[in-house]
């Protein structure tokens, strides 16, 4: 398979895709940080580190950064431990599975808000327990909330790691002598360490580019960087000095995109090597670590259940704390004067979806397939605007496309751009790895009979990944519906989000119709998700297990 | 059907990329011809270049240098659904998403025919490869062995000029290799299809080929029909390749036009060759194990050195004058069998014995 000429211009294309809404934003983020007038200079990046403010908010975010990626972890390694390491009855592993789902879907205000009515001002915790009155803002509510929202990564990633391991390893060791927590420590342990390393480093990254949580929980007294970026565009309408703090947010994502791709790619241990000799059942690692175990994983799936039952109640009683009345007012407000946004939401999830997929495949399947010049670079960029905190993309691309050649502002178009480049990298992990698992035996099968590349693609290649195109779909529709620290740039009164009305009734202290509105986004998502695998099924009747 | 076309290769060479951009040379200036409706083997140990001469002819890789040719035409830059080859694939490559009847049929949708012709051909192959009634299952309810015939029926469906074997039996259990072995080369007679049969199997290559080339480090060693390839190998690569060989180093004593006279094991033997050989000169003595007979009285002096009951037969290694020696008794119950450590004689049959350089 030579150059051909259809395969040159499908790498022009999205070469050019890659261009213009990837590249270019990044150039002028930095030619904005780096050039004053013209002349290159350190000028707003020395302000930032002499300003004392700016000093905390990078020392806030990284010390945040750490702090939540260390608690994830470890309660994520928990919650996968329980379901793929322990002997439990069905319907417990399914609750633990189905627990930490809800964050990972839910829009990003869902646990501040809960935590803000639970814990904070007015927050009934203290009442029930008679508690002294203590500031949730700061450290630790943020850290609280954002830990919750991310650690399900951390289960996701780790479950699958620990579901992968060979339990005749456990048994080797066993039968050679060593005890169950000694196994455990030996060679259980070590052979997760490099999803460890993947699952902080993930959260790390995720924690560093939150933007929601800290907006509302961080407070002044504890400034991190997005927020501070955000703030210094929106309220200081001062677009360098943003830049500046985005572009040292940029260098930690940076680095942890780089280390996750180049250093824990090559450690992993674990293969699925497609032979399967007779698998022992799961060895229980004794009473006392076991019910250790489990009161932590109970213990946090009751205070998530808790702060979203508080969310669904927060948005039917008058005023939370105070009148306790139900009523339908803050529904009728959302209906009444929210419609716009979810006519826009949607709208723009409807867009992006589609576009994502295909873009998502085209380049999942060229990098993975094809061979030609620049092919790793083009993966590094397709995946790169992920890889950057929200509030990165967000100011780059107001910064590119306010002025010069191509102008978006204010337009649909360039919050559809934002997710769909942001987003379909999960569209193209997922395409990536199901190739991986397609032997190229099977496309060359159907050269051989005669069909063309094109052809062997559509009949063969792309009913096997679709699965996988499903699940970047469900995902890319998700996050369009629920992300905000890109596209808080980019509305306007043309175009605006759900997530963007959710945010301004937090800063009216209108925390039921907040509520209200989070209660709303959350079944549309679900509806949503559930319409798409529903689809899916539909058109793929073979897949249905 | 579309008749039967040759396949040559011409000044063939192939040469990779690999690692730390160092080139790989996995064919090296290879020339061949398989004649219409005949099949041939392309046999070697792994990396030695058979299956990327297989590929090139398929279209999935490019020639470095060289040609390819099918029938007259010269195929090189043609990609292969624009070539009229069929492969057979060592992981069968069945669609995992088509049943067993969309699998057979999807070649022939491309090639725009009616219906009912599809389904006609479809139950005749079916039935040549014994696997009615399995139409709606899908690949993976299938046993290995079944899934091999519809690989194999999803290629003869196609009538093509050439059919490509790519290892297609190395993951079948030993018994059911020896009968799917029989059947493909009966079904290849059948049709006379030109057929291209890539191994590592002696086994394989011995019992279905007309002709077999023997491979190694991307060169070609020996073309001969397996006769001529087990008895008067080309070189000590092919001899050790191709069966079992004691290849014993010895000294040519005298050249004389009906056989030469070499020098081993403390005697002298006369052997008959083509090689053109000056007294002096040192050779290789292939001698295979079934051409030595043991003896308790005369012949050249042994030690055994094991002995195993096979069942039918009697497995031996001797030693004799520094040389460790396998030899097999193909019929133990009849006669004497020796222990390890007793003194025996070596009888060798002369007319067996043949020296590559």
């Amino acid at each position: 398979m030579k150059r051909d000429p259809a395969l040159v211009s499908a790498i022009a294309t999205l070469w050019l895709a890659l261009g213009v809404f990837v590249l270019y934003p990044f150039a002028r983020l930095l030619q904005v940080t780096f050039f004053a007038d013209g002349y290159f200079s350190l000028a707003s990046l020395e302000r930032v580190f002499t300003n004392w403010y700016d000093r905390a908010a990078v020392f806030n975010s990284l010390q945040l950064a750490f702090a939540v990626a260390l608690a994830g972890v470890l309660l994520g390694f928990i919650f996968a431990f329980a379901v793929t390491r322990m002997n439990l009855p069905k319907p417990t592993k399914w609750f633990l599975g189905a627990v930490p789902v809800l964050p990972l879907i839910s829009p990003p205000f869902t646990s501040s808000i809960a935590i803000t009515l639970a814990l904070g001002p007015n927050g009934m915790f203290f009442r029930w327990f008679g508690l002294p009155e203590f500031t949730i803002y700061g450290f630790w509510g943020t850290w609280l909330s954002e830990t919750l929202t991310v650690f399900p990564v951390a289960f996701l990633t780790l479950s699958a790691v620990l579901a992968a391991i060979d339990p005749n390893l456990e048994d080797a060791s066993l039968s050679l002598g060593r005890s169950r927590l000694g196994t455990f420590a030996s060679v259980t342990l070590p052979l997760t360490t490099p999803g460890l390393a993947n699952a902080f480093l993930l959260l790390f990254a995720s924690s560093l580019a939150d933007f929601a949580t800290p907006l509302v929980l961080a407070g002044h007294s504890f400034p991190v960087l997005p927020t501070q970026a955000y703030l210094q565009i929106t309220g200081l309408h001062d677009l360098r000095g943003g830049a500046s703090l985005s572009f040292i947010l940029l260098i930690p994502a940076l680095i942890v995109y780089f280390l996750q791709r180049y250093w824990i790619g090559e450690k992993s241990y674990v293969t699925i090597s497609g032979k399967s000799g007779p698998r022992t059942g799961i060895r229980s690692l004794g009473l006392a670590p076991e019910v250790g175990v489990m009161t932590v994983c109970l213990l946090v799936s009751v205070f998530i259940l808790f702060l979203y039952a508080i969310i669904f109640l927060g948005s039917l009683v008058k005023v939370w704390g105070v009148d306790y009345r139900p009523t339908f007012e803050h529904y009728e407000y959302v209906f009444n004067r929210g419609m716009k946004a979810i006519k826009d939401t949607i709208l723009i999830a409807l867009v992006a979806t589609p576009i994502g997929a295909i873009l998502g495949t085209a380049f999942g399947y060229i990098t993975s397939r094809m061979r030609f010049p620049g092919r790793r670079f083009m993966e590094f960029t397709a995946l790169l605007n992920y890889a950057l905190p929200g509030t990165v993309v967000g100011i780059s691309y107001v910064i590119a496309f306010n002025t010069g050649p191509l102008v978006l502002t204010g337009t649909m178009a360039i919050i559809v751009a934002a997710y769909v480049f942001r987003y379909d990298a999960t569209g193209i992990r997922s395409t990536v790895a199901s190739l991986q698992q397609i032997d190229l035996s099977l496309e060359e099968a159907s050269l051989s009979l005669g069909e063309s590349a094109f052809g062997t693609f559509r009949k063969v290649t792309l009913p096997l990944i679709i699965p996988a195109v499903t699940a970047g779909m469900k995902f890319l529709f998700i996050r369009a519906m629920t992300a905000i620290s890109a596209t808080i740039f980019l509305i306007s009164v043309h175009w605006t989000l759900l997530t963007t009305r959710i945010l301004e009734c937090m800063t009216e202290l209108q925390f039921a119709q907040a509520s209200a509105f989070s209660v709303v986004l959350i079944l549309i998502v679900f509806a949503a998700s559930g319409l798409i695998s529903l689809m899916f099924r539909l058109a793929y009747p073979r897949y249905s297990r | 059907m579309s008749a039967s076309k040759s396949v040559s290769v011409k000044n063939l060479s192939k040469i990779f990329d690999g690692s730390g951009g160092k080139k790989v040379t996995a064919v090296n200036n290879v020339s061949l011809t398989i004649n219409p409706g005949e099949f041939v083997t392309l046999l070697g140990p792994s990396g030695c270049g058979k299956t990327t001469i297989l590929r090139m002819v398929a279209g999935f890789e490019t020639p470095t240098a060289g040609d390819v040719l099918i029938g007259d035409e010269r195929v090189n830059t043609l990609t292969p659904d624009r070539r009229d080859t069929a492969m057979v694939f060592q992981s069968y490559a069945l669609f995992p998403h088509l049943n067993v009847f969309e699998n057979i049929a999807y070649g022939l949708k491309i090639k725009k025919l009616k219906p009912d012709v599809i389904r006609a051909k479809v139950k005749e192959i079916l039935g040549l490869v014994d696997l009615h009634d399995l139409e709606t299952r899908s690949p993976n309810q299938l046993s290995g062995g079944q899934q091999q015939r519809v690989a194999l029926a999803r290629a003869l469906v196609m009538e093509p000029s050439v059919l490509l074997f790519d290892e297609p039996l190395s993951n079948l259990d030993a018994k059911l290799r020896i009968h799917m072995r029989r059947e493909i080369r009966k079904i290849q007679h059948q049709f006379g299809i030109t057929s291209i049969y890539v191994t590592h199997d002696q086994a394989e290559a011995m019992s279905m080929s007309d002709r077999i080339i023997v491979m190694n480090k991307g060169v070609v060693e020996q073309v001969g029909t397996p006769r001529e390839i087990y008895a008067t190998p080309a070189s000590q690569f092919v001899a050790d390749f191709i069966g079992t060989a004691n290849i014993i180093p010895s000294q040519v004593v005298a050249v004389n036009s009906e056989r030469t006279e070499v020098s081993a094991l403390g005697t002298s033997f006369h052997v008959k060759t083509s090689l053109s050989l000056q007294p002096g000169d040192t050779v290789k003595l292939i001698v295979r194990p079934e051409a030595i007979t043991l003896s308790c009285d005369a012949g050249i002096p042994a030690t055994i050195s094991s002995s195993v009951f096979m069942g039918a037969y009697q497995d031996y290694v001797i030693s004799s004058h520094g040389q460790n020696l396998l030899l097999v008794d193909a019929d133990p119950a009849n006669h004497q069998t020796f222990e390890a450590g007793e003194q025996v004689f070596l009888v060798i049959a002369p007319n067996k014995l043949h020296i590559v350089k």
